[in-house]
């Protein structure tokens, strides 16, 4: 079940946590700008109605118990790797997006980089090159419902002596 | 100078890419909105804003009860709220009972008033120990519970989103809520910290 060492033994980029001062203050920022774009995507959609956050929720907890971390993987960079697993499952359910055409895209943006000469912005260029995506699905969905009646904790830990007076 | 390109980002990222792209080119999404949404959450949301709510809660005994009573308009009457912060609980922590939050399906979180979850609260191992052993996950945090005091180990979910609210420190009496906003940390406010002592 749950590993042995300490929480924070797990990963690297959270040792500054347990010691630094700052870190309590604020709260961390996006590592990488594909993070804060798959996060902000999947705000955005759920925000235009096409799917609730419970139900991004549901897909996000199930990715989580299905895709595992690479070995040697930070927690951050397994994290919105599982998002963004979550994000294509959510948009392919919903039939928004196929994967295919993901896939296409996805290595249309590449050819764009590598077409685009060093220090220049990249500009999105489709037909640079043909080649059939690699697709790939999320299997089963979960459901875990949370109807809104009082909130109890999911767990106690008692008081293992009397309180003093 | 010819053989000159731009070194592609990694392949997730590029799908993330090709998402934004053609969900812009259906008008699924309005050109924009999803770094206008960033850009709040990089600058806007923040555990500054939850400790303004703990601060008036310690200087302001009425505004302490609703907050507990109804978290959430209570919250937004200081002008926090959406972003999955529409049902908030605040619970207490006294000399009896000691909180703590955690998401065990993924990392709900309190956003208008925390902001981003740190790292540590998107991992398996804290999502799974702290509701197994939370004596001894709050320990490896440097918090140590004594004996004498219960804890509550709360999961947020979609719809209920948890803040703790920390126990005000010692030598405080008379201070302004700016004062003592400074002394809240996050992570007295997810209950895996207490908050600065008075100077």
């Amino acid at each position: 079940m749950a590993g042995t060492g300490s929480l924070f033994d797990f990963d690297p980029l959270s040792i500054e946590i347990a010691g630094g001062q700052s870190d309590h203050v604020d709260a961390p920022k996006f590592v990488q700008p594909w993070h804060a774009q798959a996060f902000g995507t999947s705000m955005a959609l759920s925000r235009a109605g096409l799917f609730t956050w419970a139900e991004w929720v549901e897909t996000f907890s199930t990715v989580i118990r299905n895709v595992p971390p690479w070995p040697g993987e930070d927690s951050n960079s397994v994290y919105y790797r599982q998002w963004e697993t979550a994000l294509e499952t959510i948009l392919l359910q919903k039939g928004i997006l196929g994967a295919d055409e993901i896939s296409q895209a996805a290595e249309d943006w590449r050819k764009s980089y590598l077409a685009t000469p060093h220090g220049q912005p990249v500009e999105f260029t489709r037909g640079l090159e043909e080649r059939i995506g690699e697709g790939g699905d999320e299997g089963h969905h979960h459901h875990h419902h949370h109807d809104g009646r009082r909130p109890e904790p999911i767990a106690v830990s008692p008081a293992r002596i009397a309180a003093a007076g | 100078m010819s053989h000159s390109h731009t070194k592609p980002p990694v392949p997730v990222a590029l799908r993330v890419k090709a998402i934004e792209t053609l969900l812009t080119e259906k008008g699924v999404l309005g050109t924009g909105v999803v770094d206008a949404i960033v850009d709040v959450f990089e600058h806007e949301l923040g555990p500054k804003n939850g400790a303004k709510v703990v601060a008036k809660a310690w200087a302001d005994p009425e505004y302490k009860s609703w907050l507990l009573k109804d978290g959430t308009a209570a919250i937004e009457s200081l002008g926090f709220s959406g972003f999955q912060g529409e049902y908030m609980v605040v619970v207490e922590n006294t000399r009896e009972v000691h909180n703590v939050v955690v998401c065990t399906l993924c990392s709900c979180y309190p956003w208008p008033v925390l902001g981003l979850p740190p790292n540590w609260y998107k991992t398996a191992p804290y999502r799974s120990r702290v509701v197994l052993n939370p004596r001894s996950v709050l320990a490896e945090f440097d918090l140590h519970i004594p004996d004498d005091v219960e804890v509550r180990v709360w999961d947020s979910t979609s719809d209920v989103r948890y803040l703790v609210l920390p126990e005000r420190p010692a030598g405080t009496d008379g201070w302004s809520e700016e004062q003592l906003a400074a002394l809240v940390t996050r992570d007295s406010m997810i209950g895996t910290g207490i908050c600065r002592l008075a100077a």
